[in-house]
C-alpha cells in the first residue's frame, strides 16, 4: 500500500489513466502532415534563392541536350501517347491558355485537417501572411518574409521539359543535401553546449545523423515529388505550369483518372505516382477547367507509417487575387 | 521533416504517446479534450522536430501552455456542464479500494479545484515523476514556486470531499 499522501496520489492518478492509449493513426497523421509542409517550405526556400535557382538551371542546361528524346525524360513526347499522356498533354494546353489574375496578392483558402487557414502571398515579395480558424491553432501567424518564390522567379525558371526536368532533379538533391547538412550542424550544436548525459546521448544522435541514408527516390520519383510541390504554388505562371505538365506527361509510373472527384466532391482530374523505393502515393486534383490546385495527398502504406495507412490532406477551398492584403477575418 | 525524421517522429510517439495522453487527461479532466491537446502538441512537436533536443521536455511544456490557453478561453465564455462531474463521487471507496473508473470522477473533479499552475505542478511531481527542480524548468518558474503549488496543491486535494476519504482513511501522516 501507499504510504504518504504523495503516494497514493502518484497510484489514484496512474490507475485512472491507466489503459489511456491515443489513436494510432495520430502520429502518422501529423508527421505526413509536416512532411507535406516541409516540401512547400523547402519549395519555397531553395527555389527562392537566386543562386540555387541559377545552380540548378546550370545544371538543367547542361543535361538537357543528353536527355533530350529519352524516354522518361521530359524531352519530346512518345509518337504514341497513351490516355494519360493524352490528359496531361490536353491539361498543358489549357494551363497555358489561363491568365494570370490581375491582383497583387493571391489568396488561398483551404482545410487542414479540422482548421481552416488562409495564406495571403504577396506575389512581388514573395512574403506570406497565415490567417488561421480552428481549436488549438492560433489566428496568426507572423509574417513569412520571403516565404515563397516570386512570380518573377518562378518566370525564369525554364519551360522546356528536358531542362525543366533536370532542374527538378538537381533541386531535389540540392535539398536533401542542404537539409542534411542544417540537421547535422544543428545536433552539433546541441551537443557543444550540452553537458553530461544529455551531450553524449545528443552525440549519438549525431552519429545516427551522419550515418543515415536518404531514401534512395528514382530520378522519376524526384521529378514527380517536385514538379506536384510546384504545381500547388499559385504563382506558378501558366507557361511553366504548361511545362510542368509536359514533364509529368513523360514521367514514367504516372497515372492520371479524368473522372476523380476531390474530397469536396468537386469535379477533378487526379494525377498521381507511386514512389517506387516507399510505395508513398503522391497525388494531385486538378480542376480541369482551370487547371488550378483542388487538392493534394500524401498516402503513406502501413509498412511505412507503423502498420496504418495514413493520408496527409491539403484541401483548397479557393485561390483570389486582390490588391491588398486582406485583413484577418478570424482576428479577435 | 524529411522521411527519416518523419519515422523518427513517429517511434517518440508511438514510445510516448500513452504517457503524454494520461498526461494530457490529468491536466484537462476529458478524455476528448485530452486527445485534442495530445495532437495539438504533436503538431508543435512535428513543426519544430529537427531543433527540438529533448522531446519530452518538450511536450510537457507545450501541453501546459495549451491547457493554459484552453482555461482563458474557457474563463471568457459561460462554463460547459462536464458529464463526468455529474456522475456519483459520494463514495470513492465503493468499488475496491482503489477502483479506478469509479474514482476518476472524484480525482478530476479535486484537481480541476486547483488553479493551473498547482494541477502541473501535482501531475508533474507526482505523476511524472519530476523533481522540483525539472518541473521548475519546464513550467519556466522558479523551484520555490514549484515547492509551494506542490504543497498548496496536495494541502487542496487532502479536503477535497472526493478524496478526502481516501487521504483520511489510508494512515498517512497528515
Amino acid at each position: 500500500m501507499p504510504a504518504t499522501d504523495e503516494d497514493i496520489l502518484r497510484d489514484l492518478m496512474r490507475r485512472c489513466t491507466d489503459g489511456l492509449h491515443p489513436p494510432a493513426s495520430v502520429a502518422p497523421a501529423v508527421a505526413a502532415r509536416q512532411r507535406r509542409r516541409h516540401l512547400r517550405h523547402r519549395a519555397f526556400s531553395v527555389a527562392a534563392t537566386g543562386a540555387a535557382l541559377g545552380a540548378a538551371a546550370g545544371v538543367a542546361l547542361a543535361a538537357a541536350p543528353r536527355q533530350a528524346g529519352q524516354p522518361g525524360t521530359g524531352g519530346a513526347p512518345a509518337i504514341r501517347l497513351t490516355a494519360a499522356q493524352r490528359t496531361l498533354y490536353k491539361l498543358s494546353a489549357t494551363a497555358a491558355r489561363q491568365a494570370p489574375g490581375p491582383g497583387r496578392y493571391v489568396v488561398m483558402r483551404e482545410i487542414q485537417d479540422n482548421y481552416v487557414k488562409i495564406s495571403v502571398i504577396d506575389s512581388v515579395t514573395g512574403d506570406v501572411w497565415t490567417y488561421q480558424h480552428g481549436a488549438g491553432v492560433p489566428a496568426e501567424l507572423p509574417v513569412d518574409r520571403h516565404g515563397s518564390p516570386t512570380q518573377a522567379e518562378f518566370k525564369a525558371l525554364p519551360t522546356s521539359p528536358a531542362a525543366l526536368r533536370a532542374l527538378l532533379i538537381a533541386q531535389y538533391d540540392q535539398q536533401q543535401k542542404a537539409g542534411q547538412e542544417a540537421m547535422a550542424a544543428q545536433v552539433a550544436k546541441a551537443v557543444k553546449a550540452a553537458k553530461g548525459a544529455l551531450r553524449e546521448k545528443l552525440r549519438e544522435r549525431l552519429r545516427e545523423s551522419l550515418r543515415a541514408v536518404p531514401v534512395p527516390l528514382s530520378d522519376d520519383d524526384k521529378v514527380f515529388e517536385q514538379a506536384s510541390d510546384m504545381l500547388w504554388n499559385p504563382l506558378v505562371g501558366p507557361r511553366l505550369r504548361s511545362a510542368l505538365l509536359k514533364v509529368l506527361a513523360a514521367t514514367p509510373g504516372v497515372m492520371v483518372s479524368t473522372h476523380a472527384r476531390d474530397d469536396r466532391g468537386r469535379p477533378a482530374v487526379e494525377i498521381s505516382r507511386v514512389e517506387s523505393k516507399t510505395g508513398v502515393v503522391l497525388a494531385t486534383y486538378e480542376a480541369p477547367a482551370t487547371v488550378t490546385v483542388l487538392e493534394q495527398t500524401d498516402t503513406y502504406p502501413p509498412s511505412y507509417s507503423g502498420g496504418h495507412t495514413s493520408v496527409g490532406r491539403d484541401l483548397y477551398l479557393s485561390i483570389t487575387r486582390a490588391g491588398a492584403v486582406p485583413p484577418n477575418p478570424y482576428a479577435g | 521533416m524529411d522521411r527519416g525524421q518523419a519515422r523518427a517522429f513517429e517511434a517518440f510517439a508511438a514510445e510516448s504517446g500513452a504517457e503524454l495522453l494520461r498526461i494530457a487527461t490529468l491536466l484537462t479532466s476529458d478524455e476528448h479534450l485530452a486527445e485534442d491537446v495530445y495532437q495539438e502538441t504533436l503538431q508543435r512537436l512535428a513543426a519544430r522536430w529537427s531543433r527540438v533536443d529533448n522531446p519530452r521536455a518538450f511536450c510537457r511544456r507545450v501541453m501546459h501552455n495549451i491547457v493554459i490557453d484552453q482555461v482563458r478561453a474557457r474563463a471568457r465564455r459561460p462554463r460547459e456542464q462536464r458529464l463526468s462531474a455529474e456522475q456519483d463521487s459520494t463514495d470513492p471507496r465503493s468499488a475496491d479500494s482503489y477502483g479506478a473508473v469509479e474514482l476518476r470522477p472524484a480525482l478530476f473533479a479535486a484537481l480541476d479545484s486547483l488553479t493551473p499552475q498547482q494541477r502541473a505542478v501535482v501531475v508533474l511531481r507526482y505523476f511524472d515523476d519530476r523533481s522540483e527542480a525539472e518541473v521548475a524548468q519546464l513550467l519556466g518558474v522558479s523551484a520555490g514556486t514549484v515547492k509551494s503549488a506542490a504543497s498548496r496543491g496536495m494541502a487542496q486535494l487532502r479536503v477535497h470531499p472526493g478524496l478526502a476519504a481516501i487521504f483520511s482513511t489510508s494512515g498517512s501522516a497528515l
